[in-house]
């Protein structure tokens, strides 16, 4: 399941779809907008993606993690538009027959959304609105 | 032949939203980057990565009539 999408989330139905018989663990990560970066508050985000490519590179790396980790299935759902703090911007899960190897893919997953697929967020400080320039190895 | 090249978040902010660029017919990805360094002083220093019609593509890459070149910052997100 991969969604670029305006909409929020639920991670229930996230969590039915990754169920099955086989499944004995689902772990999540819930990525939300922070309130403060370097010293300022934040009072929004605007999250921008170039969806076509983003779509294409988040299925590349759910099918990565398939096959690296010998998971069962996974997600990966990020959020564009306007965010306020504490909102949802993304959502990772993996399920597997056991918690080790989801927790393993879960963790794999984010840093390589965060470091290849297209996308950005702006913060509006007091200062302004500032694009956020982290620097993630792919 | 006509590229029409479209920027993405800080360089869009930079540059505009897209642009039509003339090219010579089978220009390279690369020609194409060349172009736009020459053409665009905001592009200096700038890190980004190229994508055509929603794929992302090697410099040696050939163009052709219409194409679609995605000019966009590394990821961000997350």
């Amino acid at each position: 399941m991969i969604r670029v999408t305006e909409k929020d989330f639920s991670i229930d139905e996230v969590a039915s779809i990754l169920k099955g018989k086989e499944v004995g663990a689902v772990v999540f990560f819930l990525g939300v907008v922070k309130g403060f970066r370097e010293g300022e508050d934040v009072s929004e985000m605007i999250v921008e993606a170039y969806r076509e490519a983003a779509e294409a590179e988040l299925e590349k790396i759910r099918s990565e993690a398939l096959e690296r980790f010998g998971i069962i299935d996974a997600a990966i759902i990020h959020r564009v538009g306007r965010l306020k703090p504490a909102e949802n911007i993304v959502l990772v899960a993996a399920s597997a027959r056991n918690r080790a190897e989801a927790f393993e893919a879960c963790s794999w997953m984010i840093n390589k959304v965060k470091a290849r697929a297209p996308i950005w967020k702006k913060e509006n400080t007091a200062r302004g609105w500032r694009w956020v320039r982290e620097t993630v190895k792919p | 032949m006509r590229i029409e090249v479209k920027y993405y978040a800080w360089i869009r902010e930079k540059i505009g939203e897209r642009e039509m660029l003339e090219a010579d017919d089978g220009a390279t990805v690369r020609e194409i980057v060349e172009k736009l360094r020459e053409k665009h002083a905001d592009l200096a220093g700038e890190n980004f990565l190229i994508a055509v019609n929603g794929r992302t593509v090697d410099l040696n890459t050939c163009l052709k009539d219409g194409d679609l070149v995605a000019v966009f910052p590394p990821a961000g997100g997350g």
